[in-house]
């Protein structure tokens, strides 16, 4: 569930409008993903994976953006 | 004290903010105190080593600009060497050099890269290409500056004495950059390299168990952790020095983008590489004298590099396994490409990671025999998600505020995770 959570952080990312507004709802579910993840019991190294993918698609549609 | 550590967190600012305030004429004086603070809370003897070095090779330096015989210059020149590397030996290579001597002498951390720096400072004097610098807290602190003291860049005198001696103003810039590269070198320790580590410890602790997948992984995920790890550290050393205003040299650019062995090394610990280079690769000749002296040459330049990361065998092999790569290419005119170039690099990092040659070479044997398993080591899945983060961190200079955001959402994530499990790992060039 938790990488569903991150999966549609990161979708925003790299399908939705280049904007601030875009950015910061990508953050929210982000910051939710880990709070979802806390609550339901995971251990901080299981949400850091998801978070690391995200991390990855956040550093790459920078520069897709950039193009 | 680890720049992963609250200590060096709180250490960090307070020097920064010392160093604004103070007047131009105090500053060396705040930051070789802060600087010998950072390195003797290590061990108090090698801190004594480290003063020692740093008296003898500028009193030698001294020397060398004052005497007027070519001889005499030789002479103190070659002193200041001598002694260098024999506390080198002694401390770092004697359990290698006699192992029947029982020493149990401990390791002073950073004595390869002060080491080199110092004897870089002394060389460039005896050739003429600096003066020796008269004022001996200058000096010193060109030696022992705490942001490179412990893992490099291996800085030239050239370049930082200049720097230090200067009168400096940190700028917004300087604080924009220097912040940037602290986040980037955490996240790619703490987040990256602390997430790989527990995968590649676990295929290196028992390599007759592994299977051939497994060594593979391992071997590649190894060569992922030591760049986030090493990288990693500095950035978090160029980033520190930016907040006092000095710029340090990089000492990566992308390796696991060369498309040769030889590119690699153009990319990887350049300044390493650029000093090996220039005091003992070009001295013995470089490439003037025909391909097999050139062969030679880098045989002897790369031995001497793996010995210099440590004191085994299974360094040494690592260091000829890439000096005959080169030696290859350099026969036959070809490069390896991106993939062939990254398959060899992380193979050879096997020699590198396995505890000693003996381990190393069981695992190649793993590698070949042991395809009848297809088991993954555990946590394998966050070791890929690690390694999709550092290509797309190597491939943005400037991430935008959501990818900052992010990483440093992950950077404490991990360091709160690492903290439950009693803290993080050492930086693995901190032993060298």
């Amino acid at each position: 569930m938790i990488w569903i959570i991150f999966a549609i952080a990161g979708a925003l990312l790299l399908f939705g409008r280049k904007s601030f507004a875009f950015d910061a709802i990508s953050a929210l579910f982000c910051v939710f993903g880990v709070l979802f993840g806390l609550y339901y019991g995971l251990s901080l190294s299981e949400i850091v994976p998801p978070a690391l993918l995200y991390c990855a698609i956040a550093l790459l549609r920078r520069r897709g953006g950039e193009k | 004290m680890n720049f992963n550590t609250l200590e060096y967190l709180i250490f960090l600012p307070v020097v920064a903010a010392l160093h604004t305030v103070l007047p131009q004429r105090w500053r060396w004086a705040m930051l070789l105190a802060a600087s010998w603070l950072f390195y003797f809370s290590w061990e108090p003897l090698a801190g004594f080593l480290l003063v020692l070095t740093t008296l003898v090779s500028w009193l030698c330096a001294l020397g060398v600009g004052k005497a007027r015989g070519r001889t005499a210059k030789r002479a103190l020149t070659a002193a200041a060497i001598v002694f260098s590397l024999g506390l080198l030996a002694v401390f770092k290579y004697s359990g290698l050099l006699a192992p029947s001597l029982s020493l149990k002498i401990l390791l002073p951390v950073g004595i390869s890269f002060y080491t080199f720096q110092s004897l870089s400072y002394v060389i460039d004097v005896y050739r003429g290409k600096i003066e020796p610098e008269r004022h001996f807290g200058y000096y010193a602190l060109f030696v022992s500056f705490f942001p490179q003291l412990v893992a490099g860049p291996i800085e030239r005198p050239d370049k930082l004495l200049p720097q230090l001696r200067a009168e400096r103003r940190v700028t917004k810039s300087d604080l924009a950059d220097g912040g940037a590269l602290l986040l980037r070198g955490y996240f790619k320790k703490t987040a990256l390299a602390d997430t790989i580590a527990p995968v590649v410890d676990s295929v290196f602790a028992s390599p007759e168990n592994a299977s051939s997948v497994s060594v593979l992984l391992g071997a590649v995920l190894f060569g992922l952790q030591i760049y986030c790890d090493f990288s990693g550290y500095t950035d978090i050393a160029r980033g520190s020095a930016r907040l006092l205003g000095v710029s340090l040299t990089e000492n990566f650019d992308r390796p696991y983008s060369a498309s040769s062995v030889r590119e690699f090394w153009r990319r990887w610990h350049m300044s390493l590489t650029s000093w090996f280079t220039d005091y003992v690769y070009i001295p013995l000749g470089g490439s003037r004298r025909g391909a097999v002296r050139q062969v030679i040459n880098t045989m002897i330049v790369f031995l001497l590099s793996g010995l210099w990361h440590g004191a085994g065998w299974g360094f040494a092999v690592w260091g000829l396994v890439h000096g005959a790569l080169i030696s290859l290419e350099i026969l036959s005119h070809r490069r390896a490409g991106k993939i062939g170039t990254f398959a060899l690099v992380s193979l050879a990092w096997i020699f590198f990671r396995a505890p000693d040659l003996g381990e190393a070479l069981a695992l190649f044997s793993r590698l070949i025999f042991g395809w009848g398993s297809l088991a993954l080591p555990t946590g394998i899945l966050g070791a890929l998600c690690a390694a999709a983060a550092l290509f797309a961190l190597d491939r943005n200079d400037k991430p935008s505020p959501v990818a900052a955001f992010a990483m440093a959402l992950t950077l404490g994530l991990s360091a709160l995770a690492l903290l439950g499990a009693g803290g993080g790992n050492a930086f693995i060039y901190f032993q060298f």
